[in-house]
């Protein structure tokens, strides 16, 4: 996290009307990562991916990739980034040596090449049309569009929506194996268990605000379940030694999700003379998310 | 890397026009095949002239329809077919975008209608021949090429105008059917407009059918075609979500990374200024020459067009200096770049100066070569026409005052003020002209 962040997002904000996408948000990306932008739909994160990459204006604050202001240089951004927009629509007609070689007019030598390289692996016939590709393949067809010129960085915007799991799992590894050539994937989902296995940080966004944004281990490590007994004497409401992020009652017992609780906060709650049993539950990313 | 990605792009949207291009292309030649029996279905007396005419005929005017669809296509098409996200997600500039969609509109129109036409003549080459010969006898050689050349270029004016229009009509809307209506629409107006044009600078009649009327009509057309040319351009922009700021310079570099100002780039303000209106300086170029070709056939003594740009030029020349008073702030406003100079410590006056210096005195500059040029090449062949008391040289001194300098300056200043208070470039350019319309004349 301390070196020079890839992404910098300052107080960014846009409205659509009298919708609110994007509400103040600011982050940094450090590179080398897996970087995961986490929402529900409408959350804000396509908005925000198109602010970043120059293809909408902000109405304030600031975003820049690769030193590139989004605002001022959208241009050399998108020269300097693989970005795969969510559900890309292709030429159908073009075949999948044909779509390598119209995009390679916009980028540097070595780009069809690399290209070639890319399809092949991914097992996919260059003399295919779009149009009769399954819509993994197409997602491979993107994914190698995106990787082609090299990029530092790779921004996907809902890659696995609308893919099978095996493809899913396929190609979330792979954006893996980018991270692990020292490069930066900054990727956007809302299939959170998806995300977990491969998500090195994590950003929460919900109705536009940032809710949270940390490392993976550390916001699981921080978050847990805790599922309190109470006395059958005990009839006033649970005091709890600090905030938490939900709270159900079922009885005499409640489940209650925590946030950032240090140890003498759940000793304090367990010694609580309103409390028989306190078991704790370390949560997975999607609980976390829904909490 | 700029070539390849306008032939790519070319290539693309030739690929994507394709079937328009062939179903279009052999449907024409089958209408002009099956023509001739029809027309002697109708009309036994029919002769082998006037077949060859109207194949010739069908052969012109079906491509421009074929230009209007396919323009129609360009941009509204990428919109249907969902690649437009893709598209504008690509490192493309959008001037090299239209550039390529304009080039295939154009140029297939253009080569389909070469080729039909080939194809009438050689179906008909006595006939064509024999009526040719029969031309040439009565009216002379050097008429018939005249009459050709022209025929061509005013053939060349429709494609460009159905293209325009298309282009136009296509970026507006998302549907390429809405699209194709709105071109239907617009294609009136845009006659509409030229023929007010021809008919205020040239007082034609419309139906008077005359070679001189027609002429004056075109002259006015063009006019138009130049207003429409730079209209794709600025829409095109918009249509890809662009902004002139993307093209980075060195001040952009600067604000990008949030530098404060120093004085080694407060330099660069005006170099900052000359790129911002860079296109409208062209623009200006443009419209002083159009307006101006009567300066050109004084310089080179030859009547080349039969055209006195003097009927159109008060007509132009009145619109130009309150529009172009209007876009001085018009990219400082689309950016906020005024106050983000001015509030890292550039002095005011400096950036207000230094917009001034392509602004006005670019305008100043033309009026006065305009006002030149005028006085000697052309006045001094011919008398005054108002004297009245005064003596010729009074005369003279007055309006080479108030044309080269007064006026411009003027109906500038109200454009200048409404490109300061109004943040609209549509609305200050329209609220400038009733401004000098209603103050300034």
């Amino acid at each position: 996290m301390n070196a020079e962040p890839v992404i910098r997002v300052d107080n960014l904000t846009k409205r659509f009307g009298r919708q609110v996408a994007v509400d103040n948000v600011s982050f940094q990306v450090p590179a080398r990562c897996v970087f995961a932008l986490l929402g529900e739909n409408g959350a804000g994160k396509s908005t925000l991916i198109k602010i970043l990459l120059g293809l909408v204006d902000p109405d304030a604050g600031s975003t820049a990739i690769l030193g590139h202001d989004s605002q001022f240089n959208g241009l050399a951004i998108r020269q300097a980034i693989g970005y795969v927009p969510d559900s890309p629509s292709l030429y159908e007609w073009m075949t999948v040596a044909e779509i390598g070689w119209f995009t390679a007019g916009f980028f540097p030598d070595g780009f069809q090449q690399h290209y070639n390289e890319l399809v092949a692996g991914y097992g996919l016939g260059p003399a295919k049309k779009l149009k009769q590709l399954s819509k993994g393949m197409r997602a491979k067809v993107a994914l190698a569009l995106a990787l082609a010129h090299r990029p530092d960085v790779l921004v996907l915007d809902e890659p696995t929506s609308g893919l099978d799991s095996l493809v899913r799992r396929e190609f979330l590894e792979s954006m893996v194996d980018f991270a692990g050539d020292g490069r930066t994937v900054f990727l956007s989902s809302h299939q959170i268990h998806e995300v977990e296995r491969v998500a090195d940080v994590v950003a929460i966004l919900r109705e536009g605000r940032m809710l949270a944004m940390e490392r993976l281990d550390e916001l699981k490590s921080k978050a847990s379940e805790l599922i309190v007994t109470r006395h059958e004497s005990s009839i006033e409401p649970l005091r709890l030694p600090g905030s938490y992020l939900t709270r159900q009652v079922q009885g005499r017992q409640e489940r209650i999700v925590v946030c950032g609780w240090s140890e003498d906060q759940l000793a304090e709650l367990a010694s609580s003379d309103q409390v028989s049993v306190l078991d704790t539950r370390s949560l997975s990313l999607d609980e976390i998310f829904v909490a | 890397m700029t070539g390849r990605m306008i032939t790519r792009m070319v290539w693309k949207d030739l690929r994507t026009v394709r079937q328009l291009w062939l179903v279009f292309a052999l449907g024409t030649l089958g209408i002009m095949i099956a023509y001739p029996w029809l027309m002697r279905l109708g009309n036994s007396a029919v002769t082998l002239n006037e077949i060859t005419g109207a194949m010739c005929v069908l052969a012109v005017i079906l491509p421009l329809v074929y230009g209007a669809a396919c323009s129609c296509v360009m941009f509204a098409n990428e919109h249907e077919e969902r690649t437009y996200e893709w598209l504008r997600a690509l490192p493309a500039t959008p001037r090299r975008l239209l550039a390529a969609k304009l080039s295939v509109s154009w140029v297939t129109t253009i080569v389909m209608a070469l080729a039909l036409l080939a194809i009438a003549v050689t179906i008909n080459r006595d006939a064509f021949l024999r009526r040719l010969h029969g031309f040439t006898e009565a009216v002379g050689g050097d008429e018939i090429v005249r009459q050709l050349a022209s025929i061509g270029g005013v053939y060349l004016l429709a494609v460009a105008e159905v293209v325009l229009v298309g282009l136009l009509s296509s970026m507006l809307v998302r549907r390429t059917v809405t699209a194709a209506f709105l071109m239907v629409i617009l294609l009136f107006v845009v006659n509409l407009v030229a023929l007010s044009v021809a008919d205020i600078a040239f007082s034609i009649d419309p139906f008077g059918g005359s070679e001189e009327d027609v002429y004056a009509f075109w002259r006015g057309k063009v006019f138009v075609l130049v207003v429409l040319t730079l209209l794709n351009s600025l829409l095109v922009g918009r249509w890809f979500g662009w902004r002139k700021s993307q093209t980075i310079s060195f001040t952009d570099r600067n604000i990008a990374r949030g530098d404060r100002v120093t004085s080694t780039w407060k330099r660069h303000l005006l170099w900052h200024q000359f790129r911002q209106a860079k296109w409208y300086l062209v623009g200006l170029a443009v419209t002083c020459t159009v307006s101006s070709i009567f300066i050109l056939q004084g310089i080179i003594g030859l009547d080349i067009t039969g055209f006195d740009g003097r009927q159109i030029a008060p007509f132009i020349w009145f619109f130009m200096p309150p529009i172009w008073g209007a876009l001085v702030f018009a990219a400082d406003n689309e950016s906020y770049r005024f106050r983000y100079f001015t509030q890292r410590g550039v002095n005011p006056k400096a950036v207000w100066y230094s917009r001034q210096l392509f602004g006005l005195l670019g305008l100043l500059a033309m009026y006065l070569i305009y006002c030149l040029l005028r006085l000697a090449i052309l006045d001094r062949q011919s008398a005054p026409r108002f004297v009245g008391t005064a003596d010729v040289g009074t005369v003279t001194l007055f309006a080479f005052n108030t044309f080269s300098w007064l006026y411009p300056l003027a109906a500038y200043s109200f454009g200048h003020v409404c490109s300061m208070f109004l943040r609209h470039i549509l609305v200050a350019g329209f609220v400038a002209v009733v401004l000098n319309g209603i103050f300034g004349v």
